[in-house]
């Protein structure tokens, strides 16, 4: 399978009044064709800034990406004209977002929303487009599309406005989606319906996607292989059963051990002791240290690098 | 069932074609009963005025007088139109509904509906509008005219007019509007309708003229009676305030849509680009709005000279800024949610997610803003013509009637009062209106 995406040592900083907030600090990862990507973490360890940084929506000021390159079917996106760039965004990469409740503009119908995207990239006429966004509707898994084109989205429930999301991001057939914790604000039983949309599609379309959580359940279902993220860096990145299985970062393993099970009878749940860090004054040596139980006394003096411990198996640490 | 749709069928055909002779009276046969009465109203009073002023009308294309025709074509359109809506509404009677869901605009016609005050402010704005662009039918006198200003001058309201009746030695009788005294000879201008040509002038020397008798013209619905009284040149009250209502409820909204433009642009480009860009245009609104206004509004008219485009520019051009700071601070909360991000994600242009995406968002706080601001607007306009430095005198304007009122305050006090009242009367409106759009607008206050 040949890369679709490729990440090198992607730096996006936030140049804020108190100092450099380093939100991404020197990621590196790629994407397959067709294949799906995990990337976890707690909230604020940069893998949101990440997937805006592939899709250049990065709030410029305050921030910036300074480094790094993001090759897109061959060509850096980041070296691409903004007229260029938008004729990726929505067409070859798309994005769904975390609320489907603020995602959709509230004054246009939701068929409008979708037609604007197909109208903008495909150059087709407005009937055509109108055909289309039933069409689409229809493939996510709507009823009655022809009604609903017409509707606003305050007419919609929150499961039904993410589907319209995905029928917006996917109008243009990308090959990549960028899926931004699109099931957070879902209740249970719509996620596990939502997911396996994206999946269906996934197959239907020949599409990659970087699937963005907290969610370790969600990547388990879903994902080939994860990226771990801690502080703006990757701290363990492999396949998904040798993270689930083997977890070599004692972060990673932290977020599976505090997963509550219901073989086991647990008074407490098991968490990781501490604070995110804050991103204006990372910790010295490894970011992880002051959280971490097996720190030494080299974690506090040296960041680890990103070691390739098993073949395909990468970890951030001394100690793995 | 089947009859039951057969005699939906049935009377749904006897209100098309009650629409069709009736505007309204179908919709009341379908039981919409306050709509039909609505229409019904409107469309009988407008036919009956377009019936007793039928010979204006045709007058009116002949004469090619542009207000004239102007007021033909309204009156025409407004028929036409209170018709046809009248039409579709009974065609659409029953369907449309269900399917299309309940729009934002849906919502916002119920919750205006429920406030009254609202609804009537919109009544007596649309009555105003209705009465500027009828003027030349409706005024009663040519307001510019002074004609016999010995005779007519400082009439209180309600005097009817007395026209001498002219008894000539032949035995013709002329009712004379109009008296002029051309040294030996008289010319006497016979009652007609002045507005369509047909008011003969004859003139005769003294020793022709039998017999003079006054008569009062007494009849109500006699146009010849100043309802309003007349100011110090005998020029009729009423017909100068219809006709200064063109001036003022023009410059009210053309200033205000030129103000509003303006503002919301350069509030969406210092709200939506944040940071240098929205620092220097807001420094440069709070530098215009230290300026007095009204200061400012009279240096620049006095530079130039004071006509009714340059008041209506410079009432645009100092009336931005409040509307500017309001959008400025609606686009920087609506830039920050995420259906921008989404659009932006969409591969959309800047300006079109701007002008396309976001400011349709903050289209309430602009209309709130655009219908409010009309009525301090027409003040500031008043306020100028009676500065003298609005419309120039004869044109008449709401201000400059009150202008030349000051002058007999005690003595004519009808003169300065009436159009202080119309003008009282639109602010009121516009608020009302304005108000009760605000409410129904702002989803937030909504039950």
């Amino acid at each position: 399978m040949g890369k679709l995406l490729e990440v090198k040592d992607l730096k996006t900083y936030f140049f804020l009044d108190e100092g450099v907030a380093k939100a991404v600090d020197g990621v590196s990862f790629h994407v397959d064709k067709g294949e799906t990507l995990g990337l976890v973490g707690e909230s604020g360890c940069g893998k949101s800034v990440s997937a805006l940084s592939i899709m250049r929506l990065i709030p410029d000021p305050p921030g910036k990406i300074v480094g790094g390159q993001i090759i897109l079917g061959g060509k850096n996106v980041l070296e691409l004209e903004d007229k260029q760039v938008r004729d990726i965004r929505g067409n070859e990469v798309s994005m769904i977002f975390q609320e489907p409740m603020t995602s959709l503009n509230p004054v246009f119908t939701c068929g409008s929303q979708i037609e604007e995207a197909v109208i903008l990239h495909q150059k087709v006429s407005k009937k055509e487009a109108r055909q289309k966004a039933i069409e689409m509707l229809g493939l996510v898994g709507i009823p009655a599309p022809e009604q609903r084109v017409r509707e606003y989205p305050h007419q919609l429930s929150g499961g039904m406005r993410q589907r319209v999301m995905i029928a917006m991001a996917l109008s243009c057939n990308p090959s990549l989606l960028l899926a931004d914790e699109p099931t957070t604000a879902l209740d249970v039983t719509i996620q596990a319906q939502i997911l396996e949309l994206l999946e269906r599609l996934q197959r239907e379309l020949h599409m990659a996607v970087i699937m963005i959580t907290h969610d370790l359940g969600v990547i388990a279902e879903v994902a080939s292989r994860v990226a771990v993220m801690y502080a703006g860096k990757i701290v363990e990145y492999a396949g998904v059963q040798e993270v689930f299985n083997t977890p070599r970062h004692p972060y990673t393993q932290g977020l599976l051990i505090s997963i509550p099970k219901l073989t086991e009878s647990k008074d407490r749940l098991a968490v990781i002791p501490g604070m995110v860090p804050n991103p204006l004054a990372f910790p010295q040596g490894c970011k992880f240290h002051p959280r971490c139980s097996r720190a030494i006394a080299e974690c506090r003096k040296a960041e680890p690098d990103l070691r390739e411990l098993v073949p395909d198996h990468w970890v951030r640490c001394f100690r793995a | 069932m089947n009859t039951r749709t057969a005699q939906t069928e049935k009377k749904r055909t006897r209100a098309i074609w009650a629409s069709v002779f009736l505007p309204g009276s179908g919709l009341m046969v379908l039981g919409e009963l306050r709509l039909g009465l609505w229409l019904l109203g409107s469309s009988a009073m407008f036919l009956a005025f377009a019936a007793y002023r039928w010979g204006c009308v045709l007058a009116a294309f002949a004469s090619g007088k542009l207000d004239r025709v102007v007021a033909a074509i309204f009156l025409l359109l407004v028929l036409l139109g209170l018709w046809a809506f009248s039409l579709v509404k009974t065609l659409r009677w029953g369907r449309g509904t269900g399917d299309k869901g309940v729009s934002h605009w849906e919502i916002t016609k119920t919750q205006f509906r429920k406030n009254k005050l609202a609804v009537v402010g919109m009544v007596v704005v649309l009555a105003l509008y209705a009465m500027a662009f009828l003027g030349p039918f409706l005024a009663p006198f040519d307001p510019n005219a002074q004609d016999d200003i010995v005779r007519l001058r400082y009439l209180p309201p309600l005097s009817g007019l007395f026209s001498p009746v002219v008894v000539l030695e032949g035995g013709q009788r002329i009712v004379a509007q109009e008296v002029r005294d051309l040294g030996d000879q008289i010319s006497y201008v016979s009652v007609g309708d002045r507005e369509q040509g047909t008011s003969p002038v004859v003139t005769v020397s003294r020793d022709e003229v039998k017999r003079i008798t006054r008569t009062v013209r007494s009849r109500w619905w006699n146009q010849k009676v100043h309802w309003l009284g007349t100011d110090k040149f005998g020029r009729d009250i009423l017909s100068r305030i219809i006709y200064g209502s063109r001036i003022s409820l023009s410059i009210g909204f053309v200033a205000v849509a030129i103000a509003i433009t303006l503002g919301t642009f350069i509030g969406a480009i210092a709200g939506y680009y944040g940071g240098k860009v929205d620092n220097i245009i807001m420094r440069l609104v709070d530098m215009v709005l230290a300026f007095p206004r009204l200061f400012l509004i009279l240096t620049l008219i006095a530079l130039f000279s004071p006509q009714i485009w340059l008041i209506i520019a410079v009432l645009g051009a100092t009336g931005w800024m409040g509307t500017a700071r309001l959008i400025r601070g609606q686009i920087l909360s609506l830039k920050e949610q995420e259906f921008v991000q989404a659009a932006h994600a969409l591969g959309l242009s800047t300006p079109r997610i701007i002008f396309r995406h976001i400011l349709p968002n903050a289209m309430a706080p602009i209309i709130v803003s655009a219908t409010l601001r009309v009525g301090s607007t027409i003040l500031v306009a008043a306020a100028l013509s009676f500065l003298g430095l609005g419309v120039q005198p004869p044109t008449a304007s709401w201000g400059n009637i009150i202008n030349q009122g000051r002058d007999n305050l005690l003595g004519a006090w009808w003169i300065a009062t009436f159009p202080g009242l119309a003008i009282v009367l639109t602010v009121v409106a516009y608020n009302l209106f304005g108000d009760g759009l605000r409410d129904a607008l702002d989803p937030r206050l909504r039950d």
